[in-house]
């Protein structure tokens, strides 16, 4: 796994060309299955990018991308390998609904930096117990992250069927925010909202301290190498926990924005598989902050254009899922060939 | 690494190559285990078999090949027999010029003791005792030269002084306080130098560039940082003055590490560890691999701070170093230090004690 990883980040890798590439393959595909390819070019296209709303919904896709493929790429950089973005998603956006309606009455401009801060928090305590787990009792966090996961999707699905289920009672689902907790929308016929603003800055922000910081460098040099870094004063234990900390405050605050900016109230399959897509954003940017924004849009242009190929091409949107896993496929092929020829 | 060495040579031989290619292959071997190698080598070739035989060590190519092939920075510099290779002009060719001296040693007055260990234990993780009851003392100015054989016990004593294994018993001293809870990091800023026996694996950041290599130590200072962040003109600054006063070969500060040579990969180590002075300096094995400038550059850089004033703990499994450089020698074997007595520095008697034997 971690020779795969390092491979994947090989020096040359030309992440465009691995766009390119998969998209022409998924066109096979399509062709294949027996549908028009021209027309799936067609529907993606207008799903994705072709009017405002489109475009709106692809931004908004990509603001749970881009924050959790920053923490998975800050995690990674570590050499922890946190697969648990998903869960600590799940996690902030569930932290920042309690809090949002445990402090309904509460003035905008305090409730709304509380929630977000209430979703890093859950996140990170998420990404933490891992952690501890890694560094107390040796157990793989790419394990226990997988596993967190699976309790946080369920948690989330407790409190929509449980406690905190509408008041109305109809779905399973929350009630929404209250009006104070909500993110305002950035252009209204675009749906777009303010959490884009909002990961862009967080990207330069953490992108500045994972490349210039002495704490990004440790964190390069154990997650680079683990045993010299020992040897050389930097001990893994303070910066694999540090990292997971991080990593999940990215992720539990993707999943409070989520919550606040979009969704605005939680339900069953709050996310569409954010925290796993991310993993494939952060190696194609391979694992550059730079890389990330376009990495994510791309990926936000899939997630969103994958839609309308059902609904105008007819054609089924799990296919969509086979592009996301042909991206990565070929973001580890071309790392792999690159290697080789070294 | 001394039985493995031994199980590769003596699989090859089971396996009844006709060709047989030895890379330094006596780099962890005894003295009198290398003169069996030898003997069997030397049965093979009248056999008929043919050996190509790789050795930084010329005495061995003079006692055992019949031609030589001198290699330098990836050129074949001259091929000659044997006969016409005396030492001396071997050397010539590998380095690329006359092979200057050691300097000489300075009589000293003693000083004072910088690193004490007082009955250092340290169990194996298979409870096997690694090292039993160590005691050892370095004077400033003195280099205390630890000889043995690999795997009898310099891997646990090395990660003892490095800080990052606790012993399981005695007492680990530092200037007159007792170091044994200080981390890595506490012991570097106290001025400890530690020169690791394998460059890729513990001395080095493989997948980093060649002055973040040169900062990782002292980076949480000023000039290669400020307030948290690292400050990338001090960074350039400290790497270029050490590329200079190292005579590091190097397409530049922001080169991968993987672009040095091992011979100047090591330079970065030296020129990282003994940035500002250290008052002691552990090197295990600093030679490990290195052509024979490089090796004369580590030795002459040890005696150069050993001159100044620094105290040196030298482990090391080449023979011909400990011996060459060490004002006092003891000898590893099974995790027991045993003291080398003055009169008996030969190579003979020591690599008895290597052996386990009486010198």
């Amino acid at each position: 796994m971690r020779t795969a990883l390092r491979v994947a980040l090989g020096e040359h890798m030309r992440a465009p060309m691995v766009a390119v590439g998969a998209m022409l393959l998924f066109a096979l595909l399509v062709w294949v299955v027996g549908y028009s390819p021209a027309a799936a070019g067609r529907a993606l296209w207008t799903g994705s990018l072709g009017s405002l709303p489109a475009l709106g919904s692809t931004l908004n896709k990509a603001v749970p991308l881009l924050l959790c493929g920053l923490a998975v790429a800050l995690a990674f950089r570590a050499g922890a390998l946190n697969i648990g973005a998903e869960g600590q998603f799940y996690m902030g956006a569930l932290a920042a609904l309690f809090c949002g309606q445990r402090c309904a009455g509460w003035p905008a401009v305090v409730l709304l930096p509380m929630i977000l801060v209430a979703g890093m928090a859950a996140g990170a305590a998420w990404a933490g117990l891992a952690a501890l787990l890694r560094i107390g009792r040796s157990v793989p966090e790419v394990l226990s992250t997988i596993m967190l996961n699976f309790i946080a999707v369920l948690a989330v699905s407790f409190a929509v069927h449980g406690p905190l289920r509408e008041a109305a009672g109809a779905y399973p689902q929350s009630d929404p925010l209250p009006p104070a907790a909500l993110l305002p929308r950035l252009f209204g016929d675009m749906r777009l909202s303010w959490g884009l603003a909002v990961a862009l800055v967080v990207l330069f922000v953490v992108g500045i301290v994972m490349q210039r910081s002495t704490w990004g460098f440790r964190l390069r040099a154990v997650g680079n190498a683990e045993r010299a870094a020992a040897y050389l004063g930097i001990a893994r234990a303070p910066h694999l926990l540090s990292a997971m900390l991080a990593s999940g405050a990215l992720a539990g605050l993707a999943g409070a924005l989520e919550l606040s900016g979009v969704a605005r109230r939680l339900y069953e399959n709050f996310s569409p598989g954010y925290g796993y897509t991310a993993i494939a954003v952060a190696l194609l940017a391979r694992l550059s902050p730079a890389g990330l924004l376009p990495a994510a849009l791309f990926f936000g242009a899939l997630e969103s254009g994958g839609r309308s190929l059902q609904t105008t091409a007819g054609i089924p949107s799990v296919l969509v899922q086979v592009l996301l896993g042909l991206v990565v496929l070929l973001a580890v092929g071309a790392g792999l060939y690159e290697s080789r020829r070294a | 690494m001394g039985e493995q060495q031994r199980l590769e040579i003596l699989s090859a031989l089971h396996r009844s190559a006709r060709i047989l290619i030895l890379d330094e292959p006596t780099a962890v071997l005894a003295p009198q285990e290398v003169e069996e190698l030898f003997a069997v080598l030397s049965r093979l070739r009248e056999a008929g078999r043919s050996i190509i035989f790789i050795s930084h060590k010329l005495s061995e190519i003079t006692s055992l090949c019949d031609r030589v092939t001198v290699l330098r920075k990836g050129r074949r510099v001259a091929t000659l027999p044997v006969s016409e290779a005396e030492v001396g002009r071997l050397a010539e060719l590998l380095a690329g010029r006359g092979v200057p001296e050691l300097p000489a040693r300075a009589a000293r007055a003693p000083a004072e003791i910088v690193l004490e260990l007082r009955e250092l234990t340290v169990r194996s993780e298979l409870e096997r005792v690694a090292l039993e009851r160590v005691s050892l003392s370095v004077r400033a100015g003195e280099l205390v030269g630890v000889a043995g054989i690999a795997g009898n016990g310099q891997a646990e004593l090395e990660e003892v002084l490095a800080g990052v294994r606790r012993a399981d018993g005695g007492e680990l001293r530092f200037a007159g306080r007792s170091a044994a809870g200080w981390s890595a990091r506490e012991r570097h800023r106290a001025g400890w130098a530690q020169i690791s026996s394998d460059r890729r694996e513990t001395g080095l950041v493989g997948g980093m560039s060649v002055e973040e290599n040169l900062a990782v130590r002292a980076h949480r200072a000023p000039p290669l940082s400020r307030r948290g962040f690292l400050s990338p003109g001090g960074m350039r600054g400290v790497a270029r003055a050490a590329l200079e006063e190292y005579a590091v070969a190097c397409p530049g500060p922001d080169a991968p590490l993987a672009a040095l040579s091992g011979g100047n990969q090591q330079k970065v180590v030296l020129a990282r560890e003994l940035r500002g002075r250290p008052r002691l300096i552990v090197a295990c094995s600093p030679t490990r691999g290195l052509d024979v400038a490089a090796t004369r550059f580590v030795h002459e850089t040890l005696l150069t701070h050993r001159a100044e004033g620094a105290a040196i703990l030298l482990v090391s499994t080449e023979l011909d170093e400990v011996l060459a450089l060490s004002d006092r020698l003891a000898v590893l074997f099974r995790g027991r230090l045993r003291e080398v007595p003055e009169g008996k520095r030969s190579r003979e008697s020591v690599g008895r004690m290597m052996l386990g034997a009486e010198p």
